[in-house]
């Protein structure tokens, strides 16, 4: 820090609360970089700091203080000096004692205490002076949970480091710590206080000292919390998991011996809650005070801990034992965390005291099970009381016996006898003594549970064995005296287990299990002192042995008896028993090697292979024998095969070398010298074909060969370089000796290959295809000899037929030349050489055969592989089996990344066209197999060209082959001109798509979607396809759930969804249409708008599923159907958000966070579900404009009309019933001034199969219009509610949301509609505006109007577009421009008096087309549209007037009421003349002279329904109280005056009405009303300007095609008369859609009534309406 | 609305488990062989199968649990496309047996090939109307006109909703 002012400057900024945490941490880390550097030191720092550190100013001393201790803990491992650290630690000492200052006084003291190893330590008398400090003036609960943490930190780090120091303290550091802890809450700082107790424990061991004496308050501190129980979320539990402090209150716990009085009875009782982690933790505390308090204090209670043991045992233990497999080796029955933590606790009582042993000796219940063992022969007969009797008690004895070798001896002597006693081994005499019984009947008394705890005794000797072996060297284990009773029962138990196993039949696997599982036990004592003999263990042996080759089917006794002998394998294994070793390979591996080379044994072929296997996998030793007698079985089996000609002898081959290649190959790196005997095992292979010259035997027995061949190309890929030398060179001299090597000769006549069918030798062909084998597993390293012949030689092979062949081609040319080092394939050939002899070694034409195509193929003329392939020359079958050859050898190209992959690529797309180059027509099957051969080199192959056989992979080399061969397969679809050629290049494509990684045609999705969905369809007409189509499908369905594709699955719905629609139907394959519907069901939840038009399809194929003949099917089709009708429920948040427009932020009101709100789609007739949640801090109701939700008003909307709000914090559903709304409607909030930012559109669709009336246009625009303020729209209301003058106008106009480029900061935000040329756009517009009746236009395009509030029209063209506030328009936009130009399109306001203040100001949007290549245009050409002038009032209503319903003859034409009324705008007088309206009066507004005064208790479609009095009066009158000419340029002033009232106007049900509405120049000269109707749409029949004529006018009506709509503009000094039937019962409100003029009350309410039909009734009230909150006696 | 419920304590049975793989499953080994809809597929459709599940419209228990249905009353004829459920009240008078039978034919007829001919009946000598319970469920007509009612289509969508545990 060079200047002072520097660090002032950081200082400041520190200390100033108002920054932020960021600069804080800035500052912080500046002053600790100067200080570490070393520019500035510590006590210039502190001088400089003098000021922050003193100050009277509580928060700069308090953050100046946080300072310095944030900086001495950054500099913790920096020297200082020790006067320094001595002043400093003084000086936090001190600011204990100040509560402003504590929090950077404790960090200080911590971050000095925290100091070790490094120059300047706090001295123990400082530390003790902070200790002291603390304790007096430091409250801890009182503070903050981050100061406490600190606190609790600081004192376990002075508890830690100062012991000495603290001990001084004594009493007083118990005192603090006690009092600090008292009442904690937060798991991170308790995990600390449980630490500190513990240290406190151990620093005061005495008796007499301050531990002791307050042991019984400090342990009242710390049992509070025991059991700990977690009430927080799990979000916070990740902080400290529950485990760990329970763990942390354990240690606390048993800290001190003096907490025992109080801790034992606390935890026993714990123990016997019902909760399990209260009983979990109590034992494992239990655990850990056993084991800290010492035997003497917990003798007393060793009673009481028995029982609760017992009680644990017996409650949680189950009755269900398993004698599966899996049990043989564990305890036979599933242990829970209690149950495992008693037999823990067990274990360390009786490890920690012997004498607990005489607990267990004694107990009556462990004796019963004794006494009552013997009444129970077999295990099924136990009821399951006893079952639980010996399984607890088994247990309780087996963990006793483990625990150490006094209380095994104790266990034994106690037990056994008795035990031995009721298996009948011994028997009492006369005299009381046990004697051997000889030739004792044990078969007869076979006792379960006997046998049971006999079983659990031995196996836990065992353990005792391999404990005291590993700990100690004790003198073996014979002068135990377990031992000796063990020994002297082994051969008389031995006996009992076997007589067990053998006596058992089948059904009872108990006995069979336990027999097997006390021979093991038996077995597996080790050592030389072992209680059982070595022929004893040989008897176990051979009756394991027996029991496996004895049986002939495959038993649960049969799987026993081997799991039983493998464990014992690997046990003599493990501890290199040699002795025990040969016995187990003189009578189990010998017996079993041998019958595997006798094959004249009962015992299935398979058995034997799987008993021999496993059982000599446990010891390399054995494997060795075991691959001799599989070597020697195969040389035999073979030579009788083929030499004799026996048939029999060779079935069992196969299933030998399968045994070779699934059991011992995947081990090779296990066992030590296996590669070595494989190799041998090959070789020998090689060795018996080599002897074997003459086959007598012509059957070639395929599966030998396939066998082989596998075995071969394993152990060759596993081999090392030098033994795969070995076996190359091996192989090699086979084939040279045979008479393959004339085949060499190339070229080759067409004639002889034509005439070589498969005429090779089957000793020949053996010979080929092993040597294939063996080429395709070699290394690159290992070196081939000859490779050119060897390459001709295969050549040659495969073009007759021989697959391996290729296969092995492939692999040569893969590996050619990639080896380093000198030995290596390519020692004698390159792969350019072994390519120019592939691909240009020429086969001489035969003269005879190019009789079809004389012309081009000349006698004698010479071809090459590829024009085979296009079927120049040769016969068909020649030219498939060279395509599949190609395609092996392309794939071993491929895969090395050569570039001749791509020439082979195009010699295959040649094949599939439907003629070659010279016009010849290919035939359908060369086709075929070319489409497979993609498959060849796309797929991974299992058989060669894979890691496994070290092939050269290099990476990506899929996607690279992909991209390649894409575009050509997709230009050649398009000019693809036969079917069949077409099928078969889908056929290609799809093997090219589904093979390639996924990712990868996710990032192509755009281009691949059209072709995947095209080859899909072509797929599903013939059911050869059908396995392909399916993969193709697969990549389809992977495409639709990424988010990558998400946008071109949008785009492509309607395809997707009719191809998916026919593949539900596809009848070849059912996880076909599994698929299919499942991808359906997932295409459901894409944007709802996509997929709406096609849910009556989607539907209609789920349905007819739902009658698959497949069960899974006929689920997903359930699942699909369930996905379909949900999709009508939406909920809409409202709530608050900040939103930047016109350079300011402000928060506004919005439907789910969206500004305009989301759109809503239905079908014509649906019913939709709106659930509306209330999260703002103001009212809301929401109102669907247009919807006319027939008898339900409930859900309309307007506030206290048809509901009072839904408050803050509340909900309600909206029911939207959609009858005969056709079109656009649109929703918007209807409380106050809400619904400026609060809407969004309503897109209806017509329900199929009717369709829209007019051409479907191909993309869909939601266009709203809206105006913007920057102030809250709720502070304009509230301003101009209280002035009385007229609300301050908008700032902005927008579309969707954006004001355009001519407002400022808006450059960015402007509304840009992209469109391509010739594509039709259907607008569906809005006037969301609040106070503005707009026009609008697009720059040289002009608008088709084809619809107006939800309602279709006749086609209007037009150049512009008038549209009042609440009116929708489906508007029809060509894009048929010049596409190089970019057009605006704009809106602004028509106003036409120009008195009355308003936003003159304009938005626009941009047009712009996205085909055109040049994205710059310059400004010339760029085009505004002409809008008309603001107050061009004739401009306005022309178009109006020009819009006439599609159909005809619908208004009614009699009438049988006519309602006239003005819509005027008034003034109030205000006292003193004290408001801001025109000659300080308040503004108001009213219908027939009434201004509407909304209720503001309860709404008036309650106050209806209910009945309740005083909220409305129903005489709003039906012409206008005072009659004067509405329309003069001068009004008397007393006409300005309203009447406030709440009036309605009752209509009978089905009522014609005819409404007119007579605008007059009242206040200002008049303006043009919006009216809105709810509730119903209407028949604007007439218009026109001036005073209405009841006579005159109604002769000049429209009621052939009038306008169906539910918003009319009243023109300036105008009328207009409107008709309805009044069908729809309800409450429903009539307001002008200025939201100033609806304010000021230009409003009347309708009530229809309900008529007599039952479909004429209002619906009764939804259970969630809002509550209004009204006095009244109702 | 009639306060309080009418059967406010309920014995809850165990769900019992279901071991789907002792069916034969065709689906793998023959792609033409027919899996007939059979007793345990609807059983599964009412109850456990999907995300949705039956409820009681009284309590957040699930039909099964209620011992309302067991799989045992089902009986299925595929070819003869004849379905029958009968069902068991928790009580006697249980007023909510209509709404059961109801929400019960409305899931299979939604679940179910419209093929199917649905028959829902109350068990015998389980309920105190018996009879008109069973009348008012199989007319076709009064099925038609109960959808009619949003109030009853309401708590049928109810009953059918997805239980999120």
């Amino acid at each position: 820090m060079a200047a002072p002012s520097q660090l002032t400057e950081h200082l400041e900024t520190f200390v100033d609360v108002t920054r932020s945490p960021t600069h804080h941490a800035d500052s912080l880390k500046a002053i600790v970089a100067s200080l570490e550097k070393g520019v500035l030191s510590i006590n210039q720092l502190v001088v400089e700091m003098d000021m922050y550190l003193t100050t009277t100013d509580d928060v700069v001393r308090a953050r100046g203080i946080l300072l310095l201790a944030e900086i001495l803990n950054h500099l913790k491992s920096k020297p200082l000096d020790n006067a320094v650290v001595h002043s400093l630690i003084g000086f936090f000492t001190a600011k204990l004692a100040e509560w402003r200052s504590v929090r950077g006084a404790l960090a200080g003291c911590l971050a000095l205490i925290k100091r070790k190893d490094v120059a300047g330590v706090v001295t123990a008398t400082d530390a003790e002076a902070v200790a002291k400090s603390m304790a007096q003036y430091v409250q801890v609960q009182s503070l903050a949970l981050h100061d406490r943490k600190v606190c609790f930190e600081l004192l376990e780090c002075l508890l830690e480091q100062y012991p000495e120091a603290m001990i001084n303290l004594g009493d007083l550091i118990v005192y603090a710590t006690s009092e600090a802890i008292d009442g904690e809450k937060d798991p991170p700082c308790l995990m600390v206080a449980f630490h500190t107790v513990e240290l406190l424990a151990r620093l005061f061991p005495s008796p007499s000292g301050p531990v002791a004496s307050m042991a019984s308050d400090l342990f009242e501190l710390i049992s509070c919390y025991f059991p700990l129980h977690y009430t927080h979320t799990k979000g916070d539990e990740a902080s400290i998991p529950r485990e760990d402090l329970s763990r942390g209150l354990s240690l606390a716990i048993s800290s001190t011996p003096f907490f025992e009085p109080y801790a034992i009875p606390l935890l026993l009782e714990k123990l016997s809650s019902s909760l399990p982690v209260a009983k979990v933790d109590s034992l494992k505390c239990l655990k850990d005070c056993v084991m800290k308090y010492g035997v003497n204090r917990m003798k007393k209670h060793y009673e009481d801990i028995w029982s609760a043991i017992k009680d644990a045992l017996y409650s949680s233990t189950g009755t269900d034992m398993s004698f599966g497999l899996e049990s043989l080796t564990s305890t036979g029955f599933e242990m829970d965390e209690i149950h495992r933590e008693a037999v823990n606790l067990l274990q360390t009582l009786v490890k920690q005291d012997v004498s607990f042993v005489g607990l267990i000796v004694d107990d009556t219940r462990v004796n019963m099970v004794f006494d009552t063992i013997s009444r129970y022969l077999r295990y099924e007969e136990m009821p399951d009381t006893s079952k639980l009797e010996v399984l607890v008690v088994s247990q309780i004895l087996s963990v006793s016996a483990r625990a150490s070798v006094e209380s095994c001896n104790m266990i034994f002597e106690t037990f056994f006898f008795r035990l031995m006693n009721t298996l009948g081994i011994v028997e009492k005499t006369s005299t009381g003594d046990l004697v051997h019984k000889e030739n004792s009947t044990v078969s007869t008394r076979l006792y379960h549970g006997g046998l049971h705890l006999c079983i659990e005794l031995l196996t836990a000797t065992r353990d005792i064995i391999s404990s005291s072996e590993e700990c100690s060297s004790t003198p073996g284990c014979a002068q135990q005296s377990w031992c000796s009773i063990v020994n002297r029962f082994s051969v008389s138990l031995i006996e009992a287990f076997t007589s067990a196993v053998q006596s058992s039949s089948d059904d009872c696997s108990a006995d069979a299990y336990l027999g097997v599982k006390g021979l093991l036990a038996m077995g597996m004592f080790w050592g030389g002192s072992s209680p059982v003999s070595r022929s004893e263990f040989e008897k176990i042996l051979t009756t394991l042995t027996s029991l496996i080759t004895a049986k002939s089917a495959k038993t649960v006794k049969w799987e026993l008896a081997l799991k039983a002998l493998v464990c014992m394998g690997s046990f003599i294994d493990q501890y290199h028993e040699s002795e025990k070793a040969l016995s187990y390979m003189g009578i189990v591996v010998e017996t079993l090697v041998s019958l595997v080379c006798s094959n004249h044994c009962s015992l299935p072929y398979p058995m034997i292979l799987e008993a021999t296997s496993e059982v000599c996998s446990t010891s390399p030793k054995y494997v060795e024998k075991m691959v001799q007698g599989f070597e020697e079985a195969f040389c035999s089996s073979f030579s009788d095969f083929y030499v004799n000609g026996n048939p029999k002898s060779i079935e069992n081959c196969p299933q030998l070398l399968e045994c070779v290649t699934n059991k011992l190959l995947p081990r090779v790196t296990e066992i030590d010298g296996l590669g070595k005997m494989l190799v041998h095992f090959a070789i020998s292979m090689w060795n018996q074909i080599e002897s074997s010259v003459v086959f007598s035997n012509d059957v070639t027995g395929r599966d030998f060969v396939e066998a082989a061949m596998k075995t071969m190309r394993q152990i060759v890929g596993v081999a090392l370089v030098d033994s795969q030398n070995s076996i190359i060179q091996k192989a090699y001299n086979v084939i040279s000796s045979s008479t393959l090597p004339a085949m060499k000769s190339i070229p080759l006549t067409f004639a002889a290959l034509e005439g070589l069918q498969r005429d090779l030798s089957t000793r020949d062909e053996l010979i080929l295809s092993l040597f294939a084998s063996v080429i395709i597993g070699a290394s690159p390293k290992a070196s081939i000899p000859d490779v050119k012949s060897l390459i001709k030689l295969f050549l040659v092979s495969f073009l007759k037929g021989y697959i391996p062949a290729a296969q092995a081609l492939g692999s040569m040319v893969n590996k050619l030349g990639t080896g380093s080092g000198g030995t290596n394939i390519s020692n004698n050939c390159s792969l350019e050489e072994a390519c120019d002899i592939i691909f240009h070694e020429s086969f001489a034409s035969g003269n005879d055969i190019s009789s079809d195509d004389s012309s081009k193929t000349k006698c004698g003329s010479e071809t090459v592989l590829a024009k085979i392939c296009l079927g120049f020359d040769g016969s068909l079958d020649l030219q498939t089996r060279a395509i599949t050859g190609l395609a092996w050898i392309g794939k071993g190209l491929l895969m090395r990344g050569d570039g001749r992959v791509n020439e082979i690529a195009l010699v295959l797309m040649e094949c599939l066209k439907s003629t070659n180059s010279s016009g010849n027509a290919l035939h359908p099957s060369a086709m075929k197999h070319a489409a497979d051969a993609f498959l060849i080199l796309m797929s991974d192959s299992g058989e060669c060209l894979n890691r496994k056989f070290h092939a050269v992979i290099r990476p990506l080399y899929k996607q690279r082959f992909f991209s390649i061969t894409v575009p050509i397969l997709e230009s050649l679809i398009v000019n693809s001109q036969t079917p069949l050629s077409r099928r078969m290049l889908h056929v290609a494509l799809a093997h090219v798509i589904s093979n390639v990684p996924v990712t990868v045609v996710l990032d192509n999705t755009k281009k691949l979607l059209p072709l995947i969905l095209e080859g899909l369809s072509v797929l599903s007409v013939d059911s050869v396809d059908k396995e392909t189509l399916f993969s193709l499908l697969l990549v389809l369905s992977g495409t639709l759930t990424d988010i990558k594709g998400q946008q071109s699955v949008s785009d492509n719905a309607h395809r997707i969804i009719e191809c998916l629609v026919k593949l539900t139907s596809y009848p070849h394959l059912m996880v076909v249409r599994e698929t299919g519907i499942q991808c359906l069901a997932t295409l459901l939840e894409l944007p709802h708008g996509r997929i709406y038009p096609f849910r009556r399809e989607v539907l209609q194929a789920v349905t007819k599923a739902l009658d698959d003949p497949k069960r899974r099917v006929r689920e997903e089709a359930i699942k699909c159907r369930e996905a379909c009708c949900t999709a009508h429920h939406y909920t809409f948040t409202v709530k608050d958000v900040p939103y930047k427009k016109l350079c300011s932020t402000k928060k506004i009101l919005t439907v789910n966070g969206q500004f305009p709100g989301q759109t809503l789609k239905a079908y014509k007739g649906d019913t939709i579900y709106v659930n509306v949640r209330n999260r703002a801090s103001e009212n809301i109701t929401m109102h669907w404009h247009g919807v006319e939700q027939p008898r339900n008003p409930w859900s309309d909307g307007p506030e206290y009309i048809t509901q009072c709000p839904i408050r803050p914090g509340s909900d309600f559903l909206y029911k939207v019933i959609f009858s005969i709304e056709d079109t656009t409607v649109w929703w918007h909030a209807h409380s106050s001034w809400t619904r400026a930012t609060v809407h969004g559109l309503i897109f209806v669709y017509p329900r199929p199969p009717k369709s829209l009336p007019f051409p479907k246009a191909d993309h869909e625009v939601p266009l709203i219009l809206g105006e913007w303020w920057k102030k809250d729209v709720r502070k304009v209301v509230k301003l101009f509610t209280r002035t009385g003058g007229d609300p301050n106008v908008s700032d902005a106009l927008t579309i969707n949301g954006h004001p355009g480029f001519l407002y400022p900061c808006s450059k960015s935000d402007t509304f840009e509609l992209k469109v391509e040329k010739t594509k039709t756009y259907r607008i569906r517009m809005v006037n969301a505006a609040m106070n503005l009746i707009l026009f609008f236009a697009i720059a040289k395009h002009n608008l088709a109007v084809v619809a107006a509030d939800g309602h279709y029209t006749k086609p209007l063209n037009a150049t512009y577009i008038t549209i009042s506030p609440g009116q929708t328009l489906d508007l029809l936009l060509h894009a048929d421009q010049n596409p190089k130009r970019t057009y605006y399109m704009a809106a602004r306001a028509y106003h036409s008096n120009p008195v009355i203040n308003f936003n003159n100001s304009t938005t626009i949007g941009i047009l712009r087309y996205t085909s055109s290549k040049c994205t710059k245009t310059s400004s010339s050409s760029k085009r505004y549209p002409k809008l008309p002038y603001y107050n061009d009032t004739s401009a306005a209503f022309s178009f109006f007037t020009n819009i006439t319903s599609l159909y005809s003859g619908q208004a009614p034409v009699k009438i049988s009421r006519r309602i006239i009324s003005t819509v005027s705008i008034n003034l109030l007088m205000c006292p003193n003349n004290s408001c801001e309206g025109p000659n300080g009066s308040r503004l108001a507004a009213s219908m027939n002279n009434i201004s509407f005064v909304t209720p503001s208790h309860v709404d008036i479609l309650k106050a209806y329904y209910y009945h309740i009095k005083g909220v409305y009066g129903t005489r709003f009158p039906e012409f206008p109280p005072l009659v004067f000419n509405f329309t003069a340029e001068d009004q008397p002033l007393f006409l300005q005056t309203p009447r406030l009232a709440t009036e309605v106007k009752m209509i009978k049900y089905g009522e014609a009405l005819e409404i007119v509405l007579q605008g007059t120049s009242l206040v200002g000269g008049g303006i043009d009303h919006p009216m809105h109707l709810h509730g119903f749409s209407f028949y604007v029949v007439g218009v026109g300007f001036g005073n209405y004529n009841v006579s005159e006018d109604p002769s000049n009506y429209n009621l052939e095609d009038p306008p169906y709509r539910n918003t009319v503009t009243v023109p300036i000094n105008g009328w207009v008369a409107i008709r309805f039937i009044a069908d729809n019962p309800g409450v429903w409100f009539m307001h002008c859609h200025f939201d100033r003029h609806l304010s000021w009350g230009m409003n009347v309410v309708f009530i229809v009534k309900n008529g007599r039909g039952r479909n004429q009734q209002i619906l009764p009230p939804p259970p969630d309406l809002p509550p209004c909150y009204y006095n009244s006696i109702v | 609305m009639v306060s309080g419920l009418i059967n406010e304590n309920p014995i809850v049975y165990e769900r019992k488990e279901r071991v789907r793989d002792v069916r034969t499953d065709s689906s793998n080994t023959n792609e033409l062989s027919v899996d007939a809809i059979d007793q345990l597929e609807v059983f599964d459709i009412l109850i456990a199968h999907h995300i949705r599940d039956i409820k009681d419209p009284e309590h957040p228990y699930s039909l099964e649990q209620l011992k309302v249905l067991t799989e045992d009353s089902v009986e299925v004829d595929d070819t003869k496309s004849h379905v029958r459920v009968t069902f068991t009240p928790t009580v006697e008078h249980c007023s909510m047996a209509t709404i059961i039978g109801l929400c019960v034919r409305v899931k299979l007829m939604r679940s179910l090939p419209p093929r199917y001919k649905i028959d829902i009946r109350v068990a015998p000598g389980t309920h105190a109307t018996e009879a008109a319970v069973n009348k008012q469920l199989n007319d076709k007509e009064r099925v038609a006109a109960a959808l009619e009612n949003p109030n009853l289509v309401e708590m049928v969508d109810e009953c059918l909703s997805p239980s999120f545990e």
